[in-house]
């Protein structure tokens, strides 16, 4: 085995799991996963299951995210606003609605360490597709903590997308 | 002398507790959060309880799990040290309610020095300067009025204060009324209380404290004044010395006796500290009272030669302060680096994870107090304070040479320190001349004016 397929069988078996629950805790029905060892798509069950470069396994632990971007809608992009401090997450007081506009200078949430509250802005213009990260969860260094559509917002429909997952029952609400 | 004692804090100020009672023969008694399990405060004393969670509000703060700790343990006292429940009156009512001796001020202290207006109130019925304020806000006219005796610039600040909301500075009358109304606005949106009251304000005022001993049969002194003028944006303290340098000797004699007389206006038992502001023509300003021990007291200890948390446990326990203020005379000079675990040039943000290798100083004139060690980790629920450094030497100059030696001795791996930045602060010429004040490491070390 190369290292190059030896380093994806270790992010498969390290990572994929997580990747999965936290997917699952999504509205999204489609994630793709690009890193340095090679990509990963997930489908919601209901679906078509598909695998491009590695079989996705059952999860198997509570979710953590990390560095995942969602497939977007062709034509769209989705950026993640990942900590840049290690500490707890909170939520802002003032959620955000599913496929809400949001500004770069929109605070999404807090990290609070070792006494001090540092605000997590959306950074980016977009609509907010997901949140990641649960209230008070610990959170480390470039941990994924929200999803935002960057694509066109004016091209987008009044609508925001349909909160429940499809049709299938076992998926979660959106956590917002 | 009490038989144990219940120590409800963490970090540098439960070890540094749990040392003053094994010098006096009590035994100590340890409470940590899960997030605490291997800390060396736990390590050092003789029994320990887990009271709860990593989230302070659910551990450190939490009153019932520490009571019941302290009954289990059958202690006699309980050290609050500082921050967490220091300055709660209801948890040295609580305490004494139980059976346990706080280690602190009398509750209605605490009250009454706790709330800034009464404080205030107090402060200037005992002849103690305070800074010129305003009273609530009822209506433009009122506050052109008192801004013009008191003169510009001044401060609009909430009543229900804290964290910078709701502050504003005026430099002139023209612009008082959208001062007033941003502030009001801020302070509601912040706190749900959008009354406002103006201050003079005090132009590049330095921060210079006073420690006060008090027993319980009315023995008060003080022992001595700190400059801790070196303080992030947001006046938080980061390096002190003993003595305040630059202060012309009746400025200091007339600063001291305030804090005595303030003490004893309070009806004050215990360490505590007054804190004041000087401005350059020698007037100084009542600011506060911190009811409890503080982060900086040991460059008082190793100037003063006096052991402070030893006499609030022996005052504690009912001993006359056996210390005369004419004993009290400073020796030497001493300074205090905090190492916090922030990253100075990103507005010292927080540093939180697990250390590395830590490698801390010593030799001559060199005091080190920390929780810290090689492999520890610094949970993200609690502050940012690493270790404190103490350098003392025969005078300032030689206290900073020491200091410098020390920090180059300082290793701390894994997280980023403030070590950087006291480097910094100790070679610019402007603290070597003394010429600090409260908005100075901004302003010229944060931010320099472009040369």
């Amino acid at each position: 085995m190369d290292s190059a397929s030896a380093d994806l069988m270790q992010f498969v078996q390290n990572r994929l799991p997580e990747l999965c629950e936290a997917f699952a805790q999504t509205p999204l029905m489609q994630l793709r996963v690009t890193t340095a060892e090679g990509s990963v798509t997930l489908e919601k069950a209901g679906a078509r299951a598909s695998s491009l470069d590695a079989e996705a396994s059952e999860p198997r632990r509570s979710p953590r995210s990390h560095d995942y971007l969602p497939d977007a809608e062709p034509g769209r992009a989705y950026t993640t606003v990942a900590a840049d401090v290690v500490g707890i997450f909170h939520s802002a007081p003032d959620a955000l609605e599913l496929g809400a506009k949001v500004t770069p200078d929109r605070v999404l949430g807090y990290i609070e360490a070792l006494k001090v509250r540092t605000p997590v802005k959306a950074g980016v213009e977009g609509r907010f597709v997901a949140q990641v990260a649960e209230d008070g969860q610990p959170v480390d260094f470039g941990e994924t903590l929200f999803v935002i559509d960057t694509g066109p917002v004016e091209a987008l429909p009044d609508e925001p997308p349909p909160s429940d997952a499809g049709t299938d029952e076992g998926a979660e609400p959106p956590r917002i | 002398m009490f038989n144990k004692v219940l120590i409800a804090n963490r970090g540098e100020i439960a070890l540094r507790i749990v040392r003053a009672c094994k010098e006096l023969g009590v035994k100590t008694v340890a409470i940590f959060s899960e997030a605490d399990r291997n800390s060396l405060h736990v390590r050092m004393a003789d029994e320990s309880y887990c009271v709860g969670p990593p989230q302070s509000a659910r551990s450190y703060l939490n009153i019932p799990n520490i009571i019941s700790a302290a009954e289990v343990a059958g202690v006699d006292a309980i050290h609050p040290g500082y921050g967490f429940l220091s300055e709660r009156e209801t948890f040295a009512e609580i305490c004494a309610s139980h059976g346990f001796k706080f280690i602190g001020p009398p509750g209605p202290a605490i009250a009454l020095m706790g709330d800034k207006a009464s404080a205030k109130k107090r402060m200037e019925e005992a002849g103690v300067p305070v800074i010129p304020g305003s009273g609530i806000v009822e209506s433009l006219e009122d506050a052109k009025a008192f801004c013009r005796t008191v003169g510009y610039p001044v401060l609009i600040k909430a009543t229900a204060g804290g964290g910078g909301k709701g502050m504003r500075i005026v430099g002139r009358e023209a612009d008082l009324a959208a001062g007033l109304e941003t502030a009001s606005g801020e302070a509601q949106a912040a706190f749900g209380d959008g009354r406002v009251y103006v201050e003079k304000l005090l132009v590049h005022p330095r921060h210079i404290e006073v420690q006060v001993l008090a027993d319980e049969f009315g023995h008060t002194i003080h022992v001595g004044e700190r400059d801790c003028s070196v303080q992030k944006p947001g006046h938080q303290k980061l390096l002190e010395e003993a003595p305040a340098p630059r202060l012309p000797t009746e400025v200091r004699e007339k600063l001291c006796w305030a804090a005595v007389r303030a003490t004893r206006a309070a009806e004050y038992s215990n360490a505590g500290t007054l804190e004041f502001l000087v401005t350059d023509d020698g007037n100084f300003y009542f600011m506060e009272m911190n009811t409890r021990i503080q982060v900086e007291h040991p460059v008082t200890e190793v100037v003063y030669g006096i052991d402070l948390v030893r006499w609030q446990i022996r005052i504690a326990a009912g001993e006359r302060l056996t210390v005369r203020q004419e004993d009290i005379k400073p020796r030497g000079h001493a300074i205090e680096c905090r190492i916090n675990a922030e990253d100075a040039d990103k507005g010292f943000a927080p540093a939180a994870g697990k250390l590395g290798s830590v490698l801390l100083p010593g030799g001559p004139g060199i005091r080190v107090d920390t929780h810290i060690f090689s492999g520890a980790e610094v949970p993200p629920y609690y502050d940012s304070l690493l270790a404190k450094i103490i350098a003392y030497d025969r005078n300032r100059a030689s206290a900073i040479a020491r200091m410098r030696r020390a920090l180059s001795e300082t290793e701390i791996k894994g997280v980023m320190t403030t070590v950087p930045i006291h480097e910094r602060i100790l070679d610019s010429p402007s603290f070597a001349g003394a010429n600090t004040h409260v908005t100075w490491l901004r302003e010229e070390v944060l931010q320099p004016p472009a040369a």
